[in-house]
């Protein structure tokens, strides 16, 4: 009941002019990405962070409908935000249980796009909130910033290329908030070089990791055993 | 001199005592990749509470290069004493034994016999470390695998790729060596002046569990002590786990490292030169 | 007696250990092939002197020569030609009888093989336990062994500090044997040193004996030993009356003082006619014992540690 009457709220304050283009929008990219069955795409994974340093490495990304998606690296270990970087587009767009609320619009990289956020109607569900920058005539999104229950906020942006067509990023950038880095005490691994003084505390507490796909394989099939669980 | 040396290493690996070292060191190692073989995860997980908030790291985190860089962490600080137990002996046993004085009247010169002792002293050194190389890398890595490195530094988490970590691993142990070719001329320089082996073992190991509380207590007055203590310069074997390494860091704490070996073994042989031997 | 080579000049060696001077002054030469003692009480400074010699003390003053060359610029050579046991022979005890004696032949800069090394082992009666460890040994067995380390790389000079120390009367008299037999039948030279005068008597035949760091008699033993210096210990039953006899007899110059009995100084070869006189004046003859003086010099500094002021040579 609550969410239907926030709903509401929301849809007064953008204007009903606007609700059902909303949602036609948010149907027409969802539309694009449903043309993609599942993918398998290869690219290279950064991450920056305060507290983290780790090599750029060579990653594999894999996506099934309906929202099943894994980044796993070739060998070694794989160091993932929380939550994040996990939730792909279409799982944000995924179910019908959602509500499209316009805030207007606004230019990014230069181009004009419409801010669409979208509210979960379903109490159990982790996004709380998701704001959508939608290039229209593209039919893609550009930006979205996510509020979720447990993971924190964060932030992707895309860049778009030789995958336009079928929604898919070349560049996606995700941010997120970091928690404090404390380490038990005695553990440290590290050599003292006798000038460090005081511990500086990390200023930005956002961390980025970057995903640069340098190529998709779209619908040719993914076995589900690389997702696990 | 080669001829000297080796009857010094035929003795050394001849003694009983020399072995205790060799002992030692596989118990730990065995000890500490039982405990990580068995409940590494929960240390994992201690070590990792706050990283665990904001990232999920998946694979083999508790891979053989990590078991190696735990097991050198804690196990490191405590070779020293299984140097000293032999490099203590080298001069002071022989003095208790009494076969000082046929050593030293023989046609051999007094630098003579203390060069073939101390590369003596450093062979078993080098051999210590490769031995305990051989287990904490080696075998740890037949047991645990390889994977990516964490090494958990006071403010950060550094993840070094697997390709990117053995010959840090090199460049540690070999470092490692120079550290503990220190603490040998150490015992070594304390053994000269003594007749029985358990003073300069003793004494030795007093010395450098005296500067390493004055090395890792935080107080602004020993801090600034810091940058002239040998013991502190030993601990920087954990240089190669920087990236990038810090080379000028790392070569001048050699430098002082090797500074100190020269000094200790140039006042041994001004001592031992001018020794009355009288045991 | 024919003039030997010179084998060890000492000249005016003195050495001091923080105020203390261990040795004071000594001059002496060993001549080459016939056995050197070297008498003193412990701590006369004997050992210092063999530390001096093998290099291990450093001299206060003075200069050591061995086979003509100096110690301090020669040492290698010297020392090759030199082998010695000081004090209790201590070896590697973790190490066998054969690896101690292999080392020791190497240290002493000779390549040894194995059949050497085992002849040498059963020349002093240690074939059998070549191969076990020196802790296992005993006390004799240790001495023996360390006696091969010192003859192993075949040296001209042999020094011996006390080798009879801690052994049983058979370990003793090896050794006096094997000292002998070296220098007879090997042409070797020992220096020994020790104690006893008795011991060095027996296989001397010259010797220097040093008190407090400085020498008091030195030269041939037959000559030091001279017959003519005899002391003999008269007991009776009437001390005071034969005395009284004594002072009005022609033995009157040869009257001793003495505290207990009476004491006279003699040729060894009138012993007899003495006791033939007193025999003759009814004298009771409870006991006549006879000494040399200089074993009684020595007997004094070893219980009383007091100088018999009758002696000085």
């Amino acid at each position: 009941m609550k969410t239907i009457f926030l709903s509401a709220l929301l849809l007064l304050q953008t204007g009903l002019l606007w609700a059902q283009n909303e949602a036609a929008l948010i149907k027409a990219v969802k539309a694009k990405l449903d043309k993609v069955a599942n993918y398998q795409a290869s690219g290279n994974m950064s991450i920056d962070a305060a507290f983290i340093k780790a090599p750029a490495s060579a990653i594999t990304a894999y996506y099934k409908k309906p929202n099943r998606f894994a980044i796993k690296k070739q060998d070694g270990l794989n160091i993932l935000p929380k939550g994040g970087v996990s939730i792909n587009l279409s799982s944000l767009l995924g179910g019908e249980n959602v509500t499209a609320v316009s805030a207007g619009t606004t230019v990014l990289n230069g181009a004009p796009v419409r801010i669409i956020k979208l509210l979960p109607l379903d109490d159990k569900s982790d996004v709380v909130l998701s704001t959508l920058y939608i290039n229209e005539k593209a039919q893609l999104v550009q930006k979205a910033q996510v509020t979720t229950r447990d993971n924190g906020s964060y932030e992707m942006d895309m860049k778009y290329g030789k995958y336009a067509a079928w929604g898919l990023p070349d560049k996606v950038v995700f941010t997120f908030n970091t928690k404090e880095y404390k380490l038990p005490k005695g553990i440290a691994m590290e050599y003292d070089k006798g000038n460090s003084g005081k511990p500086q505390k990390p200023v930005d507490r956002k961390g980025t990791v970057t995903i640069n796909y340098t190529g998709y394989s779209i619908n040719k099939g993914v076995d589900d055993k690389v997702f696990g669980k | 001199m080669w001829q000297l040396t080796s009857i010094e290493l035929f003795k050394i690996f001849k003694k009983p005592r020399t072995y205790i070292s060799f002992v030692a060191i596989a118990s730990i190692i065995l000890l500490v990749q039982l405990a990580l073989y068995v409940d590494g995860e929960t240390y994992l997980s201690f070590v990792m509470q706050s990283v665990n908030e904001t990232f999920s790291i998946e694979g083999k985190r508790l891979n053989g290069y990590f078991v190696c860089y735990t097991i050198l962490q804690t196990l490191l600080v405590h070779v020293p004493l299984l140097i000293a137990l032999v490099a203590g002996d080298m001069l002071a046993g022989e003095a208790n034994m009494g076969t000082l004085r046929l050593l030293a009247s023989k046609p051999i010169s007094r630098s003579g016999l203390v060069l073939s002792k101390f590369a003596a002293t450093t062979v078993y050194t080098i051999a210590l470390l490769v031995f305990m190389a051989a287990l904490s890398l080696g075998l740890s890595i037949l047991l645990f695998g390889t994977s990516d490195l964490m090494v958990f530094k006071s403010d950060m988490l550094l993840i070094l790729s697997q390709k990117d970590v053995l010959w840090r691993y090199f460049g540690a142990f070999g470092f490692a060596m120079l550290a503990m070719t220190t603490v040998a001329s150490l015992a070594f320089l304390l053994s000269v002046f003594a007749e029985n082996s358990i003073g300069p073992i003793i004494s030795t190991m007093s010395i450098i569990i005296l500067f390493t509380i004055l090395t890792t207590m935080d107080i602004p007055l020993f801090n600034s002590l810091k940058p002239f203590l040998f013991t502190n310069h030993m601990l920087n074997w954990k240089g190669f786990f920087e990236d990038p390494v810090d080379y000028r860091e790392v070569l001048k704490s050699a430098g002082i490292l090797v500074a100190h070996i020269v000094l200790f073994l140039s006042v041994v042989i001004f001592v031992f030169r001018k020794k009355d031997i009288l045991s | 007696m024919h003039m030997r080579e010179t084998l060890i000049s000492v000249n005016n060696l003195v050495k001091d250990f923080k105020g203390l001077r261990a040795v004071n002054g000594l001059s002496f030469t060993v001549p080459q092939g016939e056995v050197y003692g070297f008498l003193g009480q412990n701590g006369a400074g004997k050992s210092t002197t063999i530390r001096m010699l093998l290099t291990l003390v450093q001299p206060t003053s003075g200069s050591i020569q061995l086979f003509g060359q100096n110690l301090t610029t020669e040492r290698h050579t010297i020392l090759r030609q030199v082998g010695a046991v000081i004090e209790r022979p201590d070896l590697y005890k973790y190490l066998t009888a054969y690896d101690n004696l292999r080392i020791m032949a190497r240290l002493s800069g000779v390549k040894v093989g194995q059949k050497e090394l085992m002849r040498e082992l059963e020349r002093v009666g240690l074939g059998q336990r070549a191969h076990s460890r020196v802790k296992t040994f005993s006390q004799g067995m240790k001495q023996r062994l360390g006696i091969a380390c010192a003859l192993i790389h075949n040296p001209q000079l042999i020094i011996l500090d006390e080798p009879t120390n801690g052994l049983d009367p058979q370990g003793i008299a090896d050794i006096r044997n094997l000292i002998l037999h070296l220098v007879k039948n090997e042409g070797k030279s020992v220096f020994v040193s020790s104690h006893l005068l008795s011991e060095i008597q027996l296989i001397a035949d010259s010797m220097l004996i040093i008190d407090k760091g400085r020498e008091v008699a030195q030269g041939r033993v037959s000559e030091l030993l001279n017959p003519s210096e005899t002391i003999v210990q008269l007991h009776t039953t009437d001390d005071a009356a034969t005395t009284q006899w004594l002072q009005a007899s022609q033995w009157q110059q040869h009257l001793a003082p003495a505290a207990d009995g009476i004491q006279l100084r003699l040729h060894s070869n009138r012993i007899p006619l003495l006791n033939r006189d007193l025999v003759g004046a009814g004298v009771d003859v409870l006991s006549l014992q006879s000494r040399h003086s200089l074993e009684d010099y020595f007997l004094s500094l070893t219980t009383s540690n007091q100088h018999v002021a009758a002696y000085q040579h």
